[in-house]
């Protein structure tokens, strides 16, 4: 009888997972509550998220509405509801160019909202007002091209290039103005704009922020309360290596501009009166 | 890393956080800042957290300690407080610090990971007690670590817990101790948590008061390693606690030993 061959073990493994351009993009944030809201004792009303799923990386950053009583809820869930919405959609449909990605997310967006909005108060217009009224300015980066939006005001810089909007009276359009009864156009009149659309391969920096970023801007060249270091440029955030090494700094260094610093004699205020949320994605060149 | 000791000092007492008084404690003595500088650790820049808790604890490496075994119970108790810390969620912002009344610092501010275990190598019972001294120097350096922090913008609490079996046996006053304790306590940012091991002979709430430290911060257990075992297993609910909940830094009888 023969010998059986000797057989050579197949060692199974699972393959390994593919490299995409989001694996290589880093990350850092920090948001603050702005000096106006520190004297008051309220909340911080901005707030930002972010997430990877699969070869598709969104970040979104999120400011309240001022007047609104408790817009601080609605900026958190928006940021939230915004990254799922908008990994969803472009999962569901790779294909579509970036407007048709984020109404498609925009309406995803709307029934929650809705849901909540019924759930929260008898006057669902009232929880809107009260709540739900939030800014959005993002990115989602895949791994053939990015592109950067906003439903509302705040600051994206690309590279360096500034793109900000700005609205008569500080008065942005929101989200969730769509579910109100008077709505105009029957709710569509709120949608995403792209504000830039580029090859991913052909960007190194990417921030986000809400429009708190004005003070910053403002007093680039001013010394941090209580500090002899200038705020300096905005362009500091995605230069400076140690804010993305320690995911915490960005956020410190937000809270060294914001707060008030006594000397003997005097306070110094902090330079941001208004909450600053700031999100910087960076890749390798 | 060479730090301005006196400059953080300056910046909290201009803050409010140190008053005249213990301003004046703190730079009475010149070579404060190089033994301040010893017991710093780690930098705010390498601690990935939103907000940081300090341990620091300060253990009587006496040679009365070794009556009884009290020195083996005190470093198992250590040990396991920092074991339980290793446990608590989200503990990437518990710093601790070890020294002893003799001067030697087992282990500068650091992440948990980084604190040695005591062992009968790094934690001998062979000395005397210079309480007040160390006292002040611990607590002079637990301010200091919270000004680091609090300069580099990031919330900042701390537990400092002192364990002892007997008197300062220099004949030091603890005056200017008291100075800096009251601050820190009026502070609401940080707790001061005493445990004497009763001697027969001293009133260990007495030496507290005379350190700034009130009654309610004082544990005094009986010498039999049992009992001294209890009192460590209460100070380490404390500081497990307290390093979960801001709340705990009240001046209320809720600030002080966990009760169960």
């Amino acid at each position: 009888m023969r010998a059986a061959p000797t057989m050579t073990p197949v060692h199974t493994r699972t393959p390994d997972p593919v490299h995409t351009p989001v694996d290589d993009v880093q990350i850092a944030a920090g948001s603050v509550a702005g000096r106006h809201h520190r004297l008051r004792g309220a909340n911080g009303q901005d707030a930002l998220h972010w997430a990877r799923e699969g070869a598709h990386l969104v970040a979104v950053v999120s400011d309240g509405c001022g007047s609104g009583a408790h817009s601080e809820v609605g900026a958190r869930l928006g940021a939230s509801l915004a990254v799922r919405a908008l990994l969803e959609a472009l999962r569901d449909a790779p294909g579509a160019d970036a407007a048709g990605v984020l109404e498609a997310a925009r309406l995803r967006m709307l029934e929650p909202l809705r849901a909540l909005a019924l759930a929260l108060h008898g006057d669902p217009g009232r929880a809107v007002l009260d709540h739900l009224l939030f800014t959005l300015v993002g990115a989602a980066v895949g791994p053939e091209r990015t592109f950067t939006f906003a439903l509302g005001d705040g600051y994206v810089f690309v590279d360096g290039r500034e793109h900000r909007a700005t609205y008569p009276g500080n008065a942005p359009p929101y989200l969730a103005y769509a579910l109100l009864e008077d709505a105009a156009d029957g709710g569509t009149a709120y949608p995403f704009r792209v504000v830039e659309e580029l090859p991913t391969a052909a960007w190194t920096s990417i921030l986000l922020a809400t429009d708190g970023l004005e003070d910053w801007v403002r007093h680039v060249g001013d010394p941090l309360p209580g500090r002899r270091e200038a705020l300096g440029p905005v362009s500091r955030f995605w230069e400076d290596a140690r804010l993305f090494r320690n995911p915490f700094l960005l956020g410190r260094l937000l809270e060294q501009a914001a707060r008030d610093a006594r000397t003997p004699g005097r306070t110094l205020p902090g330079r941001l009166g208004d909450d600053t949320t700031v999100l910087v994605l960076r890749r390798p060149c | 890393m060479t730090r301005d000791i006196h400059s953080l000092f300056a910046g909290a007492h201009a803050g409010g956080e140190i008053s005249d008084e213990g301003l004046e404690a703190l730079m009475l003595d010149a070579d404060l800042g190089a033994h301040i500088d010893l017991g710093m650790g780690i930098d705010p820049d390498d601690v990935e957290a939103s907000e940081v808790v300090l341990v620091q604890l300060l253990l009587d490496d006496s040679a009365s300690m070794q009556g009884g075994g009290n020195d083996r119970v005190l470093r198992e108790a250590v040990n396991d407080l920092l074991l339980t810390l290793e446990s608590t969620r989200e503990n990437g912002g518990v710093l601790v610090a070890i020294r002893t009344l003799n001067g030697a610092v087992v282990s500068p501010f650091n992440q948990l990971s980084g604190v040695p275990r005591l062992d009968a190598r790094n934690y001998q019972a062979t000395g005397h007690t210079p309480l007040y001294e160390q006292m002040a120097l611990t607590l002079a350096t637990v301010l200091a670590k919270t000004a680091e922090f609090a300069d580099a913008g990031v919330p900042v609490r701390s537990i400092t817990a002192v364990f002892t079996d007997g008197a300062d046996s220099t004949g030091q006053s603890p005056a200017r101790v008291a100075k800096i304790a009251r601050d820190m306590l009026a502070a609401e940012s940080h707790l001061v948590l005493f445990v004497g091991i009763d001697d027969g002979a001293t009133d260990f709430r007495q030496v507290a008061r005379g350190m700034g430290i009130p009654d309610h911060l004082v544990k005094t257990p009986g010498s039999t390693p049992g009992e001294f075992r209890a009192a460590c297993r209460m100070v380490t609910q404390t500081v497990v606690r307290a390093s979960q909940v801001a709340a705990y830094f009240g001046q209320t009888r809720l600030g002080g030993f966990a009760t169960n």
